[in-house]
């Protein structure tokens, strides 16, 4: 049986000046949380506008739940918004504005809020400041009362923008903890964009590396764990493209100070073809050095 | 719709110290201007109470103006209140709703308090209670609540389009435009203008027609208004 899909992401394009979104296709399928990673300025809040219906497309569709937003009618689309929370990198409610005040302000947007939910969410997250208006708020309390806002307005899809930048080891673990335990329930599902991609390789079930407006990377956490680092001297690179093992094309090369890091696709098998070889499990900021700076060989 | 108007109403609610600090500056000056000037008491009662019931509310409803699109582009308020369950439309829609709302209950609070102060005023300088008559009074509000439609109907829009950062360099073109009936062939313009309607109140024997074409003629304008700040918010990125 084919899987559900949350949100689609078929084609987009989207061009503001020098900069541009190059036939961007990727799915956040239900039960899924998808890990969006690229450099500053590679396109990932484009994305996340573009899902969110901030930003008109030049081309390419957007289907949220099976549905596309620019074909509903009103009562339809916010019946479909209802369905989808966000989260933005910065605490972005009006400043004057109280935690308490966000909470009803959300309790009459969203029909299915859950105000004992809000409350359990705060317990959770130690959040007690309610009378605190916005701008008093620290960054981290600011990004609690963020989530106990989205989690108990009903959204079955949460759109979370750099969720845990800025904060303190300690929130941050609080935060993904609330991430892994609202995704125990069925049929949720969250696109996330971080800089911190140690917090993706816990969370992730599929990592998408943007670069430059195009899509570098659309894999599976496992396929991702599967990857291997050599690290090669000039000679023994010589060797493994002289070796005809992988095709001329198929390896992504960077060179480092004393060696040349060279990334795999199985480190296993790499392993025992070369175990005269060095080779690391490669993580995401591997990776993406690799396919952003590296060299295709 | 009634969470957007909540979130508004509590954006203003907070800021409504400031507000007051302006209207009892407003109130002193006018009072203290009064006790000052050679005035009888009906001269007295227009000074204070035209004055305070026509310069608060409009004073007061710009601030909120100002405070509510100022947030909008504060923080990404936008951005996340266009990802929540409302259209563009509500958005819109609510924030002509409230400026209504604003208006309306200014005008009603402060044609209140001026009439308590004037009656105060007088009543400790004369003697004696005078208050404006109640055409007077009548013709004040019509005239505020008409001004404060067109010019917010025709503020609206561009706060829309541009946003605040942009669009507040543009918040007193309607005031300059006023600016224009210093000019002599204005004015002998406006004089003819004046005169016809003059001619048309004595006509139909009361002002009252006049007074509620000119309030329907607002909100007129203040409903295309709306509809053209759809056009242009449909549109616009964040």
């Amino acid at each position: 049986m084919e899987q559900a899909v949350d949100l689609s992401i078929k084609g987009i394009r989207k061009s503001y000046g020098d900069f541009s979104l190059k036939d961007v296709s990727f799915d956040v399928p239900a039960g899924a949380i998808v890990g969006l990673i690229g450099q500053n300025g590679a396109g990932k809040t484009t994305i996340m506008k573009a899902v969110l219906g901030s930003i008109a497309l030049d081309g390419g569709s957007i289907e949220l739940f099976g549905k596309d937003p620019a074909k509903l009618d009103e009562q339809e689309l916010t019946a479909l918004k209802a369905r989808v929370g966000y989260v933005s990198a910065v605490t972005a409610y009006p400043t004057m504005m109280t935690v308490r005040q966000i909470e009803r302000f959300y309790e009459l947007a969203y029909p299915a809020f859950d105000r004992a939910l809000f409350d359990e969410m705060c317990a959770k997250l130690s959040l007690d400041a309610f009378d605190k208006p916005v701008k008093d708020l620290s960054r981290g309390m600011g990004m609690k009362a963020q989530l106990a806002c989205v989690i108990a307005s009903g959204a079955e899809l949460l759109v979370l923008d750099e969720p845990t930048a800025g904060l303190d080891p300690i929130v941050r673990e609080e935060v993904l903890d609330v991430l892994r335990a609202w995704m125990n329930a069925e049929g949720r599902s969250i696109l996330i964009s971080s800089h911190i991609t140690s917090d993706l390789e816990h969370l992730a079930d599929y990592i998408v590396l943007i670069d430059n407006g195009a899509i570098l990377l659309d894999c599976t956490a496992d396929e991702i764990s599967e990857q291997g680092i050599a690290s090669l001297r000039a000679g023994e690179l010589e060797r493994l493209l002289a070796d005809g093992a992988y095709a001329p094309g198929t390896l992504r090369v960077l060179k480092r100070e004393l060696s040349y890091a060279v990334l795999v696709p199985s480190r296993r098998a790499f392993a025992q073809a070369y175990p005269e070889f060095a080779v690391d499990p490669a993580g995401i900021d591997d990776i993406m050095a690799l396919l952003v700076k590296g060299e295709v060989r | 719709m009634k969470a957007l108007l909540f979130a508004d109403l509590s954006i203003i609610r907070k800021s409504i110290g400031q507000y007051l600090f302006s209207v009892v500056l407003i109130c002193g000056i006018v009072t203290f201007t009064s006790f000052n000037a050679s005035l009888d008491p009906e001269g007295a009662a227009g000074v204070v109470q035209g004055n305070i019931m026509s310069i608060a509310p409009l004073m007061f409803a710009f601030y909120a103006f100002f405070a509510l699109f100022g947030q909008d582009e504060r923080e990404g308020w936008e951005s996340v209140r266009l990802s929540m369950p409302f259209t563009r439309w509500q958005i819109v829609a609510s924030r002509y709703a409230m400026m209504l709302i604003i208006i309306v209950v200014l005008l009603a609070v402060f044609g209140l308090l001026a009439a308590v102060i004037t009656a105060i005023v007088t009543l400790v300088r004369f003697g004696a209670v005078t208050l404006m008559p109640a055409e007077a009074v009548a013709a004040a509000i019509v005239l505020c609540l008409a001004v404060s439609l067109i010019y917010l109907a025709i503020e609206i829009p561009i706060f829309f389009k541009m946003g605040f950062m942009k669009a507040r360099l543009y918040f007193t073109l309607p005031f300059f435009a006023c600016m224009l009936f210093m000019l002599e062939p204005v004015q002998k313009i406006a004089e003819s203008v004046a005169g016809k309607v003059l001619e048309l109140v004595a006509s139909m024997g009361s002002p009252a027609p006049l007074a509620i074409g000119t309030v329907a003629l607002a909100f007129a304008l203040y409903f295309i208004s709306s509809r053209i700040s759809l056009r242009v918010y449909r549109t616009r990125e964040f």
